[in-house]
């Protein structure tokens, strides 16, 4: 039986022992079921109110609760007003009469729990919290259970709001909102020392009134939680899941653990951690919308595992609300991450801390360092080391990562001693100036050991680089520090320069490294220096020793590098200039079959990125030839070494962007063809069955999935949209895998937002609007955040932009002209900005073309020819040639709407003499001028000669192969032709070939 | 007003594309009549969501109207779709307001109708009954009818064509369900 089929049943029986045992009966051997099915028996409880309709009476178990409204009483208590509604209960203003007369907040609990029990709770809590007395806590007076059996808690009345809303709509700096927040530690310091745990911090119950026009934050809600959670040790049939009490935003680690060991204080100090945590970046560590959007098992996990990123990184992170979140800080966005980071990270994340023992041991402890900061003192919180963070991921991952990184730490002791022995023999020596043959004999030891120091610590490095795991949002600030603290090594070392050209060399290459680690880190100017350094020192090698290929290899290498850092910068010229000079490097040592093989991958290498960069920047021929011997050299290679993966991901490569070359010279067949080829080198079958072949890991499948999405446009393009749909859905789903399990590489999403762009496209000429616009908004959706956080990438913007132009095209296609305007707008003015950065950029140009032309049908379709006709001029000024004439024939038709033919038969005059004017061009350009002709009829001259023009580019239109004549004898553009004797002539003539 | 009834005389004559152009028109209906009644109210009061899509029946089709119940099920699984998709945008709307800087808003018309249950979260109930129609389409479904478009259970079994008893004993599930997705698991 299912889960559903035993929840049926077991809500069939009504006595909890009878129930029981058929759950233990019928979930036998599967714990997971059993829980599962328990919390939905615990759903189901109180379930009839929910969801507005009553069950119908078949099956009605439960009658419906009597409302409790304002003017009923309970007790003492008479009901003035509903003053606020949460997931627990209602809170009402009551007037109490007896003993004493006042005005008291009853909080009422939602049906669904014993009231006997949580009355029972409460009074065993009631001594305690009676003893309280603080003026930041609300005093809870009393419980009791209502004529409907619902338990009810009377409690101080406290006229405020949320704390968090208190300091948003105050607009408190972040320096007030912590002075506002030290009272609330204090308090909860307080209930501590009598024995009280709150177990529910969270803003709605930390409300901030004014008491003489001074704010004063007032913890409310004391011992409720605890009275309605049920006790632990009172092991009853639904206790597998614990309790669910509190908040999950605002839930610690062991809460959310349901353990034995429970809540303590200190679970109280992580959820006044996650309280100031909001307080300062505006948003939870585990944000809501993750909380809402996830199952419930995922969000404990979540609790239990993740790692929150620190409040300053989340604040950057935040994208476009950074503004929004800064404005109700009264500061400056950049001013406002930088005050976060450091202390007040440490101190916040020192509370959320998932082992307890390693957060404040007290709310005071707390307090104080929050006072600490304030007072501009050292904080006790500091910030947990590279060193911790490893070890806690360690403990966490062990498995998994002994097989990422076996023998990585290892290694890294071994360089840490090797890298000490070489210090104390480089000091001995400098002190001592021993005798020459042994301290030569020690030097060369201690370089070699200086050598093998630096290959250990790039091995260590490239596992960190490799790993999945550390590639996984949780641990990307972790993976940042850890190749960070390589840096110094590689600056030490880098720094001793000498007169051994090996060790020289080896220098040049740590330079290389530290280069790739500034680059992954997101320090471009730095690698260039790094890799500036790295070429001189090769330069001197080679010079000194011309016979030796392998340094001019290394210099090769290193200008390479300079030119793939130069591209992705968009620094052609000097990108293209540094590729070029690595190739005349290469090409003696590369061009013989019999070469190394590293010499001809690297030669490869090099003509590939050459190849993508001419490509990128328009100059296709030249691409194509560069790729073209690329794909042949590692051909070869991969024929020689089938099995290893590397080589065919870079031959897989190279193929995509020899079709996507081809593609953009028009050859489609050639293209699609090129496509395949990828797919066929990366084919997971082949692979398998090749000696030592392994499945294909992951990150290869992003170079398949990108053939996929080529080949679903190539496809498109060439009108067989079924494929098309179907190859783009296989892009998108490894692009979705990808993205899924690669969080923190924005790469990955930006493919995955480019594939649901696609996909729309394709549904749109499949004539499916609603899907289609669906897909467009889901890229939209993935490529703002990522245009927002990566403005120095300039894909990311210009992909942004052409989706924005395809939801207003689709829009508009709708019909909806008017509504379609601020997408396309939105689309032309990024592009614009792109276009200007560097015109030569072919993406964001063609882009920008397409946009001026979507926007100008818009203005035109809804009558704003003026306007419209900017757009025509601009879209005709960035196009490289391949739209001119049909885009001359849509500003001529805009400018015949504006009455100005003597401009709009110019562009038709343009178009008649292109070389490159089909049929239907000249058809419409005799258009042009027949509907000149009939506007400019007052003008006998001009009139008689646009027709006369327009009879003859009719006439030209036929000798190319034009041959609709029903369109030629109905079309209304050309009725000021109809009554001419050579227009006449001419159709008769057409018709008596015809018959 | 036409067009709706025009289109569902399509569906009764069995155009197969008729169904999905209902859709977008009481889609439309809806807000309208919605903005129309919102003119004639006291600004801040609030209309009940599935009381309108009773209404916009009335004033669409026609209580005179003898259709049968198989024919009118196109509107009204139409109308809670619809009446989802409006109130879950505009709670969309009020969400990304309130992340915008806390700017005051102008009142839309669609912002002054109120869930049937007006302290749930329904944008978490979104999400949960999109993971629910992903599993099991027919229950989201009748969630739908039901919350949405103000169905009775009866009903709401006449227009998934399944048997009232079934419908029940769904409806108890799906409820126990969603409520254990929302996290209203607490002891009993």
């Amino acid at each position: 039986m299912n889960e559903e089929e035993i929840f049926h049943e077991a809500l069939a029986r009504h006595l909890p022992q009878e129930r029981a045992t058929y759950l233990e009966q019928a979930c036998a051997g599967n714990p997971a079921l059993r829980a599962s099915v328990e919390a939905l028996l615990r759903a189901n409880v109180g379930a009839s109110g929910f969801l507005g309709k009553s069950v119908s009476q078949t099956c009605a178990t439960q009658d419906e609760p009597i409302i409790e409204r304002p003017g009923t009483v309970i007790g003492p208590y008479k009901l003035l007003q509903q003053i606020g509604e949460g997931g627990m209960g209602t809170v009402f203003m009551a007037e109490q009469s007896e003993p004493i007369h006042r005005k008291v907040a009853l909080k009422i609990i939602k049906p669904g729990m014993d009231s006997r029990q949580v009355i029972a709770r409460f009074e065993a809590e009631r001594q305690a919290l009676a003893m309280m007395d603080h003026v930041n806590i609300a005093r809870v007076f009393d419980a009791g259970a209502t004529e409907s059996g619902r338990p009810y808690f009377v409690m101080e009345l406290v006229h405020g709001v949320p704390i968090t809303k208190y300091c948003d709509d105050n607009h408190l700096t972040p320096r007030e909102r912590l002075e506002l927040f030290v009272p609330v530690c204090q308090a909860i310091q307080h209930a501590h020392q009598k024995g009280i745990i709150h177990r529910d911090i969270k803003p709605s119950n930390v409300m901030v009134t004014l008491y003489d026009g001074k704010p004063v934050p007032k913890v409310i809600d004391f011992g409720v939680a605890k009275a309605t959670e049920q006790k632990l040790t009172e092991r009853t049939l639904f206790t597998q899941y614990g309790t669910m009490v509190g908040t999950f935003e605002y839930m610690s680690p062991e809460q959310a653990e349901m353990s034995a060991l429970g809540a303590d204080t200190r679970s109280d100090i992580y959820s006044l951690g996650v309280l100031l945590y909001e307080l300062l970046t505006g948003s939870t560590p585990l944000s809501h919308k993750r909380v809402r959007e996830a199952a419930y098992a995922e969000i404990l996990r979540m609790i239990k595992e993740e790692e929150p990123p620190k409040p300053s990184t989340r604040l950057s992170d935040s994208g476009e609300a950074l503004a929004s979140i800064s404005a109700n800080r009264h500061m400056e966005p950049a001013k406002l991450t930088k005050l976060v980071k450091g202390e007040l990270d440490w101190i916040v994340m020192k509370c959320l801390e998932k082992d307890r023992n390693r957060r404040y041991e007290t709310a005071n402890g707390f307090a104080q360092d929050v006072q600490r900061y304030l007072a501009d003192e050292p904080v006790m919180a500091c910030p947990p080391s590279a060193w911790y963070r490893w070890r806690k991921f360690a403990r966490r991952h062990k498995a998994a990562l002994a097989a990422a990184l076996s023998g990585a730490m290892a290694v890294l002791l071994a360089v840490v001693g090797l890298a000490v022995s070489n210090w104390l023999v480089t000091r001995e020596r400098d002190e001592k100036e021993n005798a020459l043959g042994k301290a030569l004999q020690e030097k060369e030891r201690a370089d070699q050991n200086l050598a093998r120091a630096r290959r250990a610590v790039k091995e260590y490095l490239l596992k960190i680089s490799d790993s999945a795991l550390l590639k996984s949002a949780d641990f990307q600030n972790l993976r940042k520090e850890l190749l960070e603290t390589a840096i110094p090594f590689y600056q030490d070392f880098v720094r001793q320069s000498r007169d051994d050209p090996e060790l020289e060399s080896e220098r040049g290459r740590a330079y290389q490294d530290l280069s790739s680690l500034r680059r992954e880190l997101g320090d471009q100017e730095r690698a260039l220096t790094e890799l500036a350094e790295a070429e001189k020192i090769f330069q001197l090698l080679t010079k000194t020793f011309p016979d030796k290929p392998a340094y001019l290899h290394s210099l090769a290498g290193a200008l390479l590098s300079r030119g793939v850092a130069l591209n992705e910068l968009g620094r052609f010229d000097e990108a293209e200039q540094a590729l070029r000079k690595a190739l005349d490097f290469l090409e003696p040592l590369a061009s013989k079959d019999s070469a190394a093989p590293e010499y001809r991958a690297s030669m490869a290498k090099a003509s590939s990125n050459l190849g993508e960069l001419l490509r990128e920047v328009g100059r296709t021929p030249e691409a194509e030839t560069m790729l073209r011997r690329a794909i042949e050299l590692r051909e070869k290679l991969v024929e020689e070494q089938p099995g290893i993966l590397y080589l065919r991901e870079e031959l897989a490569k190279s193929w995509i962007n020899l079709g996507a070359v081809l593609r953009a010279q028009r050859q489609l067949a050639p293209a699609e063809k090129a496509f395949e080829k990828t797919l066929e080198v990366l084919d997971p079958n082949t692979l398998g069955k090749l000696p030592g072949g392994s499945p294909l890991p992951l990150r290869y499948q992003q170079v398949r999935a990108h053939a996929y999405n080529n080949l679903g446009v190539v496809q498109r393009e060439t009108g067989r949209l079924a494929d098309a749909e179907k190859a783009n859905r296989a892009a998108l789903a490894i692009t979705e895998k990808l993205a899924d399990t690669f969080p923190s590489i924005p790469q990955y999403r930006y493919e995955l937002a480019g594939r649901y762009n696609n996909l729309g496209a394709i549904f749109s000429e499949l004539g499916k609007g609603h899907d289609a616009q669906a897909a467009y908004e889901k890229a939209v959706q993935i490529y703002e955040p990522l245009a927002a956080n990566f403005p120095g990438i300039p894909s990311y913007t210009i992909g942004l932009a052409g989706t924005y132009k395809n939801l207003g095209q689709l829009i508009g296609d709708n019909g909806k002209l008017e509504e379609s305007l601020p997408w396309l707008t939105k689309g032309v003015d990024i592009l614009e900005r792109a276009h200007q950065q560097d015109p030569r950029f072919v993406k964001a140009r063609e882009t920008l073309c397409v946009a001026h032309w979507a926007r100008a049908m818009t203005l035109a379709g809804l009558g704003r020819y003026q306007e419209a006709l900017k757009d025509w001029d601009r879209a005709i000024d960035v196009d490289d040639g391949r739209y001119q004439n049909t885009l001359r024939l849509k500003r001529a038709s805009n400018l015949i709407n504006m009455k100005d033919h003597a401009r709009a038969t110019a562009d038709a005059q343009v178009v008649a003499e292109s070389a490159k004017a089909t049929a239907e061009d000249l058809y419409n350009a005799a258009c042009v001028y027949a509907l000149s002709a009939r506007f400019a009829a007052h003008d006998i001259t001009r009139a008689e000669y646009y027709a006369s023009r327009a009879v003859l580019l009719v006439r030209r239109a036929q000798a190319n192969g034009y041959k609709d004549l029903a369109q030629l004898k109905k079309d209304k553009d050309l009725d000021a032709l109809r009554s001419r004797d050579d227009f006449r002539k001419l159709l008769a003539e057409l018709e008596a070939k015809k018959g | 007003m036409e067009a709706i009834t025009q289109v569902l005389n399509a569906i009764e004559q069995g155009d197969p594309h008729a169904a999905g152009q209902l859709l977008p028109l009481v889609y439309d209906e809806l807000r309208r009549l919605a903005g129309e009644k919102m003119a004639h109210e006291r600004p801040g009061q609030t209309l009940e969501a599935t009381a309108l899509v009773h209404e916009a029946y009335m004033r669409l089709v026609g209580e005179g109207d003898d259709r049968h119940w198989d024919n009118r099920r196109h509107f009204f699984a139409a109308a809670a779709e619809a009446m989802r998709r409006i109130l879950i945008d505009s709670a969309r709307r009020k969400q990304a307001s309130k992340h915008g800087g806390g700017r005051q808003r102008e009142e839309l018309d669609a912002d002054a109708l109120v869930a049937p249950e007006p302290n749930l979260d329904l944008l978490a109930l979104d999400a949960a009954l999109q993971r629910l129609a992903a599993r099991d389409s027919l229950k989201a479904k009748l969630v739908e009818l039901r919350y949405f478009g103000g169905l009775t259970g009866d009903q709401a079994a006449a227009v998934l064509g399944i048997s009232a008893s079934s419908a029940d004993r769904h409806w108890v599930y799906t409820r126990a369900w969603l409520r254990r997705e929302l996290g209203f698991a607490v002891e009993s």
